[in-house]
């Protein structure tokens, strides 16, 4: 019995066959900031994603793309412009906040895994204390992601037992359970062996089939062109443009974009 | 090549002119210092100061009518080892088999003839012995002649050992004749130590019948050890020699051997085995069982050797009564136990937002980590006491206890706040993106993985706060350290014994710590800590 990602996760496949220019925002981004002290990590940054639209941001290191989509859940809090996630206004508003975090989820370049959990708690964890989900109920979503991921077998192991690539495809797990509308990618794969990216690359593509919003921070470039609908270009804290991979593999309009995808490919 | 115990040898020991010099030297140097202690801890040593008093620094002055309080307490510590053995095998089956083997020499060795002592009626630390007085009857009579041997007058009062020097005349018919009373059935014992003199030991009953001698030739002591009924006794001391004899008679009364206190020993080994097997039940053999029992067990074992005077059958004994090594470990076991969820709240309210908590945390932390653990008890007994009406009385115990545990909680404190502080960054991130509020972050993610990783920072804390509970003499109380101090200061026959004593004390003291350490290095390596 196989379980598919649309019984576990809010799911709308359908979404990809409308074009994005009839679509809503999900996340709106207007006139961003954020600084460091003195350094301007993000630096009047306005974008907005649409509902179910994969969008790769990518960018030298230090560009401040990793900054900005940890501010999409405020792992960062942005000092000036204003986020809107899903019709929610990301404020001091503690209620704002908590709701903002249900609706996204993240996945991180280093796992971060609870290493004093299981597999399985690690992924219930969020749905009983956060949803609280009876346990038996959560069990059974965990149960249904993992084998999504491909790692049922694994449940009662710990992380530290586990493969990178494991260990990534249950943090996605992890991030799905809570059931959220938007997934953030905070270069999920950087952290690990070549062999071990594509299995994680593939579960990406899948939850992109299934209609997720997703914002990733990625250096795969095939992903990107395969996946994507829009990719973002981040430098010096600035988007320095943002259009489809046709667009910006063939024809750039910025020098910068070319001048970095040369460095890369 | 050099090869074998020859080459090793030579390569590392004798390799140059120099090295050899050196090694030869250092050799001489290590043997003799090895030759020295062997020669000392067998020959020259008198560990009598030890083995005669063995209660004493184990529990103190503990009455003996409740050693089965603090054995069963023991029992219960027995179920819990056999539960590890079970669970963990490996190190707990090693302390478990000593601990049956302690437990069965202790049980049995009264019976065969080994005294360990029950030096609870010491001169040097009892008040209260039970009732025996020695009279003096006439000196130098002649042997067997008990028809005139008239009271001459009393000797004080026996309390514990006593001493009374004597002299014969030179004449091997003529004794020295003792008599006492006794209304309770007691173990005696008897030394006659003899500076020149040759002199026998004699415990007759009241009609005259030898009950026990002690004859040994020349100038060796005679020595007689034996349990007795109620009644009248005597003690004749029986000159072998035309000089004159000089001696000493000491001579004490314990109560017998206890065939409760003995049996509470001997069955100690079922209790390790109930323990196994209880835990080979699937339901009863988990983790979180163990640490449930634990606790009940620790609660319950406190209570049994404090006494509460809430349960009937379990009179508190007297602060003074509960010492050596037994006060020691209730002192660090309820200060490190207790410490630990004080130090928790302690490092949370540290790292609190309210700046009241906040800072109060921070002064009670930095305070008492800023006074010596010394300065802290005895302000406890002499200066607190006087902020409190006068009829607030704090027994000493749990001055001490509630002293050990804010001593330690602010170090643990401390313990706590860095291994949370050490939790990588990610894992609260990671928490609050799922959606987790800052309190279920700290509960349920930083709290767990800082409490693991400061296991070997706690046994540290562990070992220096059992080592740091025999401070409490300052106030008065008798651990074991300061068991060894009254008794070679108070006691004429161990007056030159310090080393023995000390050395004794430092003895256990290492079995202990070194046994915590071992134990939280397996338990390290069991848990992975260092490991991601």
């Amino acid at each position: 019995m196989t379980t598919s990602l649309e019984e576990t996760t809010v799911t709308n496949p359908d979404i990809r066959n409308i074009p994005l220019e009839d679509r809503d925002d999900i996340i709106v981004c207007e006139n961003v900031y954020k600084w460091f002290g003195n350094f301007c990590a993000v630096n009047d940054v306005t974008m907005s994603v649409k509902r179910g639209e994969v969008v790769v941001i990518f960018g030298p290191s230090g560009s401040g793309k990793s900054t900005f989509i940890r501010m999409i859940n405020r792992l960062e809090e942005h000092q000036q412009g204003k986020i809107v996630v899903d019709g929610i206004e990301m404020t001091n508003d503690l209620r704002n906040l908590d709701a903002i975090r249900r609706e996204v989820g993240m996945v991180f370049q280093q796992f971060n895994l609870f290493p004093h959990l299981s597999v399985i708690s690690n992924i219930t964890l969020a749905p009983q204390r956060v949803r609280h989900l009876p346990k038996a109920e959560a069990d059974e979503l965990a149960m249904s992601l993992l084998e999504r991921v491909g790692i049922p077998e694994q449940a009662e192991k710990y992380p530290a037992e586990l493969s990178g690539g494991q260990q990534q495809r249950v943090a996605i797990a992890r991030a799905l359970a809570m059931q959220p509308e938007i997934m953030l990618f905070d270069e999920p794969t950087s952290a690990l062996d070549p062999e071990m990216i594509k299995e994680v690359l593939d579960v990406m593509r899948e939850l992109a089939d299934t209609g997720m919003t997703m914002l990733c921070v990625t250096h795969e470039m095939g992903f990107a062109r395969e996946v994507a609908d829009r990719m973002a270009m981040f430098d010096e804290g600035q988007l320095v443009e943002i259009d489809t991979p046709d667009h910006i593999f063939t024809n750039p309009t910025e020098a910068r974009t070319q001048l970095f995808l040369d460095q890369i490919l | 090549m050099t090869v074998g115990v020859p080459g090793w040898i030579r390569a590392n020991l004798f390799s140059s002119p120099i090295d050899g010099v050196i090694t030869i030297v250092l050799g001489i140097i290590v043997a003799l210092a090895i030759f020295q202690t062997i020669n000392w801890v067998f020959i020259t040593a008198s560990w009598e100061v030890v083995t005669s008093r063995v209660p004493l620094y184990v529990i103190g002055r503990y009455p003996q009518e409740f050693y089965w309080r603090p054995e069963t307490a023991l029992l219960l510590v027995s179920v819990l080892l056999g539960m590890a053995w079970r669970l963990w095998g490996g190190i707990a089956r090693g302390f478990a088999i000593a601990l049956i083997i302690v437990t069965l020499l202790a049980g049995t060795l009264p019976y065969l003839g080994v005294d360990l002592g029950a030096p609870r009626y010491d001169s040097t630390v009892a008040p209260d012995p039970p009732a025996m007085s020695l009279r003096e009857k006439n000196r130098d009579i002649s042997d067997g002649d008990r028809a005139n041997a008239i009271d001459q007058k009393d000797i004080t009062t026996l309390t514990g050992t006593s001493y009374l020097a004597g002299t014969l005349d030179g004449d091997e018919d003529r004794s020295d004749y003792y008599s006492f009373t006794i209304t309770e059935a007691m173990k005696l014992k008897t030394i006659l130590a003899q500076q020149d003199a040759n002199a026998n030991l004699f415990l007759e009953d009241a009609n005259g019948a030898v009950i026990q001698s002690s004859d040994n030739s020349g100038t060796s002591d005679d020595s007689i050890t034996t349990t007795i009924d109620p009644s009248t006794y005597y003690i004749r001391v029986d000159s072998q020699q035309t000089a004159n004899n000089a001696y000493v008679l000491s001579y004490s009364v314990t109560d017998p051997p206890d065939l409760l206190v003995n049996i509470l020993f001997i069955i100690n080994f079922l209790a390790v085995a109930i323990g196994y097997g209880l835990a080979t039940i699937r339901a009863i053999g988990t983790f979180r069982n163990f640490l449930i029992l634990s606790v009940v067990f620790f609660i319950v074992s406190a209570v049994l050797v404090i006494g509460t005077s809430y349960i009937p059958g379990l009179d508190p004994v007297a602060t003074q009564d509960l010492g050596g090594l037994t006060l020691n470990l209730l002192l660090a076991v309820i200060g490190i136990v207790c410490s630990i969820p004080i130090g928790i709240a302690l490092a949370l309210g540290r790292r609190s937002q309210l700046p009241f908590l906040k800072y109060f945390c921070v002064f009670f932390i930095e305070v008492i980590r800023g006074v010596p653990l010394i300065t802290l008890l005895f302000m406890s007994r002499h200066i607190l006491p006087l902020t409190f009406p006068e009829t607030v009385s704090i027994d000493e115990l749990y001055l001490a206890m509630i002293t050990i545990t804010l001593f330690s909680s602010a170090y643990m404190a401390e313990n706590v706040r860095g291994g949370m502080a050490a939790v990588a960054t990610g894992q609260t991130e990671a928490a609050h993106a799922l959606g987790l509020r800052g309190w279920q972050t700290t509960v349920l993610i930083t709290l767990p993985q800082g409490l693991r990783n400061i296991i070997p920072a706690i046994v540290g804390q562990a070992i220096s706060l059992f080592k740091d509970t025999s401070l409490v003499f300052i106030i008065g109380m008798l651990d074991l350290v300061e068991m060894g101090r009254v008794t070679i200061q108070g006691n004429l026959d161990f007056v030159d014994d310090g080393h023995e004593v000390y050395i004794f004390i430092a003895a256990v003291f290492w079995i202990f710590t070194f046994s915590m350490s071992y134990i939280s290095r397996r338990i390290e390596s069991a848990l992975g800590v260092g490991r991601r």
